[in-house]
């Protein structure tokens, strides 16, 4: 238990510094892009001294190493700014947005992961033939398919054509003035194409992962041999093949997931989601300084917490990793 | 019914289960499976029931982006000003005549006005119905804080230096004293300045609550949450606001402009995808959208909910031919560009240019070929015998060699000693009409001898480039604002008037301009505006395209939709819904 403590503080501050170099070098790089975050309050009509007061209420004219130091400053009491889109301070802005796209990834996450590992086992459970063929070949389809041609189909299929479902939103206006149960309803109806073309692909790859594994140790000396001296198949996948391939799994898994904490731009676009991926797109195209740094740091926390989670995780099934670490 | 008699047999089975022999237990699990896979398929049924939006009494507009304020100091996009119009209303309002393609006031806070004899001030009386929706009466001194508020450069409003025909202090701020004068509560005295040639539209602004307002730090207005919370003047009160998803509003029965069929309820719905808005507006999800493609019009043309409207347009696309050198002007000197200064080279280029080609190939026919920046639905001042230049290579190169541009050295460019005529035509990358535009462009121009090169930019980036003028030919539009304003855009002073976008220079014109903002009788105007137009028409700084057209889509139980070229959605508490 010492030890794993040991591990994270250490892990916790070498991820501090990355979080840190992150974020000045995204600071640094807005500035030094061009365009102007002024440039939309500016109307034409304004002369040039006028537009120059403008200019100043940005602070955009102070030398990149005082803006840096202001935003160091702030940064440290916990202040990331007003946003120059939204008016108002860029926590909040980012609070308003966080909770959707952490419960719909966290949702998508669990439907990969459960959906994936078990079309997998069901695979490999197949005798070889020509079912087996299909599977390979419809994940590999899926797989190859862009996300928005997945989320168009989709929309076209269930919602244009037969009208099954709703084409986007989180859920239709009149939504306060339904019960409980009608508001619970009106989301998962609105949920599904958004979560089936946000985990299709992810579903894909953690088959493709689990399943390759699971034959490649199949061919192993060591399970040849279990199977040779008798050893029931439910107990040799139980005991050393699962075992064997789930730090493998981890690591998907923690890239998975933290790539949909980011924000699944596409999916959230297409069917108009308030996410975190909305505001991302936004704060770059006004060149929103603020709020870019802040959509930033939040998706670089959850990579990185998720990178940490995964590496205990890790560390506490697969022993020898914590000797690695410490070696 | 049939879900409940399932789940029965399911909770029954698993419990008569117990005890029985294996081969049993696994035909059963069979059974059940099947029996939970029907359960699945009817669940989903029901639930893809419950999709449809077809009995909505509301009326739904779909909007590309959601507002971020409702104050009228602040708002930028078009969305965010109409929204505010609804909540803010003005002492005046305007209908837009289409015969004459003039503005004409009417009393809309105020209840009537009245000039003095040199039209130097004006005396409102204060329409005693109007009340601000928390039941305040709008007074006099609401009036008199709005102007303090919109001209201080403390606040930063976007009104902020638009008061020139107002008594200024030294930091642009209005004069409050000598502007105004509070006769009473209901009545209000507005002072101009000398022979400034004040109108109505000196007095037209949005009016703010003052008890709302007058308690907030002005230089944090910008920032303040009640911009979010609006307390309005206007036939529609903020009912709910889910971000990012929905503004919703509902009809102000107290408001004096409410009517008893009007909407009851509008609401706003942000859907940030093009794509996505067509779906929805096919599937009744909204019943308005505007800023439609061509493209799409067929399609929805077949939907028989749908009806399609046009509104002749004021925005224009214009191809930028800088008249001064890029790189000169970096380091502050103004020289001649080295192909675009000789205005017979930009006409040249006009000539080349097929633009009929564009608005019926790329436009559909939603649009009309542009050659002066007054746009002809503005009547009474545009000058409709200045017709765009027929698309003519043989003029255009003609015009060219007038100018010294020849082929000398057969190599199918021209040159001018011993300089070739190439370029680089830049342009938003994400703009995709005007992506295809420059191709023809292109097009035409090898065709004469000139060669282009396309310079794709992201948008924001294109425009800082744009206003710092570092192209030499570029892709934009503009929209024309209604009263019309020309100066900003073709007045010589180039530091002053950023969106001279093509750094045009030309004291005439300057004096035309200047002209433009003073007192004249209407026949002296259209004189000073026709001979605007006569050299514009004659320099062409800058190469109009077309006047696009706007196209709006909306469901038929929209009765009485009025659209105007001042937005349109500016009249909705006028619209009625079909029973």
């Amino acid at each position: 238990m010492k030890k794993i403590v040991c591990l994270f503080i250490r892990k916790f501050f070498s991820y501090l510094l990355t979080l840190f170099l992150l974020v000045s070098a995204i600071f640094i790089l807005l500035r030094l892009t061009p365009g102007d975050p002024a440039a939309k309050y500016i109307s034409p009509e304004l002369n040039s001294e006028l537009a120059g007061k403008v200019r100043d209420s940005f602070h955009l004219n102070d030398s990149v190493i005082t803006q840096y130091a202001a935003f160091l400053k702030n940064i440290i009491t916990g202040n990331l700014g007003v946003s120059y889109e939204y008016h108002r301070p860029v926590i909040n802005v980012i609070s308003d947005f966080l909770p959707f796209t952490v419960i719909f990834a966290l949702i998508s996450f669990t439907l990969q992961f459960i959906l994936g590992i078990n079309w997998a086992l069901f695979t490999v459970k197949m005798k070889k033939g020509v079912f087996k063929k299909l599977n390979d070949v419809a994940a590999l389809a899926v797989y190859s398919l862009p996300v928005f041609l997945i989320g168009i189909f989709l929309i076209y299929i269930f919602s244009l054509t037969f009208d099954l479902l709703p084409s986007g939103d989180l859920y239709s206006t009149g939504f306060d003035s339904k019960n409980l149960g009608g508001k619970i309803i009106e989301i998962c109806i609105h949920s599904i194409l958004p979560l089936v073309t946000l985990s299709l692909p992810g579903i894909v790859i953690f088959y493709r992962y689990t399943k390759e594994n699971i034959e490649g140790l199949r061919q192993k000396n060591f399970i040849c041999y279990l199977i040779s001296n008798g050893v029931p198949e439910k107990e040799i996948f139980n005991k050393h093949i699962l075992p064997n391939i789930l730090p493998q799994l981890i690591s998907v898994s923690t890239v998975e997931l933290s790539l949909l904490l980011s924000g699944a731009l596409i999916t959230e676009r297409l069917f108009n989601l308030p996410g975190m991926a909305r505001i991302t797109v936004l704060a770059i195209e006004q060149r929103d300084y603020p709020l870019i740094v802040g959509t930033t740091l939040v998706a670089g926390v959850f990579v990185l917490v998720c990178s940490l989670a995964g590496e205990i995780i890790r560390g506490l099934i697969d022993k020898r990793l914590m000797r690695e670490v410490f070696s | 019914m049939k879900f409940f008699e399932i789940f029965t047999i399911i909770i029954s089975e698993k419990a008569t289960l117990i005890n029985k022999p294996p081969h049993l237990i696994k035909k059963r699990h069979f059974e059940m499976k099947t029996s939970f896979k029907t359960l699945f398929f009817l669940l989903l049924t029901v639930l893809c029931g419950c999709g449809n939006n077809t009995d909505r009494e509301n009326f739904i507009i779909g909007i590309a982006s959601d507002v971020q304020t409702f104050n009228p100091a602040f708002t930028v996009t078009m969305t965010e000003g109409n929204i505010s119009e609804l909540f803010y209303l003005g002492l005046v309002g305007y209908n837009w005549n289409e015969s004459t393609g003039i503005l004409e006031p009417y009393p809309l806070i105020a209840e009537k006005w009245e000039w003095n004899k040199d039209s130097s001030s004006v005396l409102v009386a204060i329409n005693k119905k109007a009340k601000w929706s928390d039941g305040a009466d709008i007074t006099s001194d609401d009036v008199l804080f709005s102007f303090d508020v919109y001209s201080d450069p403390e606040v930063q409003s976007k009104f902020y230096g638009t008061f020139e025909n107002f008594e200024l202090l030294a930091n642009q701020a209005i004069d409050l004293k000598k502007g105004f004068q509070i006769i009473s509560a209901k009545e209000i005295r507005i002072n101009f300045k000398k022979n400034a040639p004040a109108s109505t539209f000196n007095f037209d602004l949005p009016l703010l609550p003052k008890h709302i307002f007058g308690k907030v730090n002005r230089k944090e207005m910008v920032n303040s949450d009640l911009n979010l919370k609006p307390v309005g003047s206007g036939p529609y009160l903020l009912e709910e606001w889910k971000k990012n998803q929905f503004i919703r509003l509902k009809l102000n029965r107290e408001s004096f402009l409410a009517e008893n069929n009007s909407i009851g309820e509008i609401v706003f719905k942000v859907i940030p995808d093009y794509n996505s808005e067509i779906v929805q507006l096919k599937k009744n999800e909204i019943d308005f959208a505007e800023e439609l493609k061509f493209e799409q019009i067929a399609e929805l043309k077949n939907n028989k909910d749908l009806v399609i409207a046009t509104i002749k347009g004021r925005d224009y696309d214009y191809l930028g031919l800088n008249n001064i050198s890029p790189e000169r002007f970096e380091k502050g000197v103004i020289e001649d560009n080295r192909f675009f200064a000789d205005s017979l080279v930009r006409k040249a280029i006009a000539y080349a240019v097929d633009r009929e080609m564009i608005v019926g190939e790329y436009l559909g026919g939603y649009g009309k070929t542009a050659v002066i920046p007054i746009a002809p639905i503005f009547k009474s001042v545009s000058d409709s015998s200045l017709k765009a230049f027929p698309y003519s290579p043989k003029i255009a190169k003609e015009i060219l060699s007038r100018a010294g541009w020849r082929d000398t050295d057969n190599d199918g460019l021209l040159d001018k000693n011993g300089k070739k005529f190439t370029f680089s035509l830049a342009l938003q990358g994400s703009n995709k009409l005007r992506n295809e535009i420059a191709s023809i462009i292109k097009d035409n121009l090898k065709q004469i001898g000139i060669e282009v090169k396309i310079e794709t930019y992201e948008s924001s980036v294109f425009v800082e480039k744009m206003f710092a003028r570092k192209f030499d030919a570029f892709l934009s539009g503009w929209s024309v604002p209604i009263p019309v304003d020309l100066k900003p855009y073709w007045n010589s002073d180039l530091l002053n008037n950023p969106a001279n976008t093509t750094g045009y220079r030309n004291k005439k014109v300057d004096i035309l301009l200047e002209k433009m903002k003073s007192k004249l009788s209407s026949g002296e105007m259209k004189n000073v505006y026709s001979e605007f137009q006569r050299y514009f028409y004659n320099e062409m700084p800058a190469v109009l395209l077309f006047w696009s057209d706007k196209i709006v889509s909306y469901n038929k139980k929209l009765s009485n939709p009025d659209f105007s070229p001042l937005g349109t959605i500016h009249y909705c508490w006028k619209w009625r819904l079909a029973r």
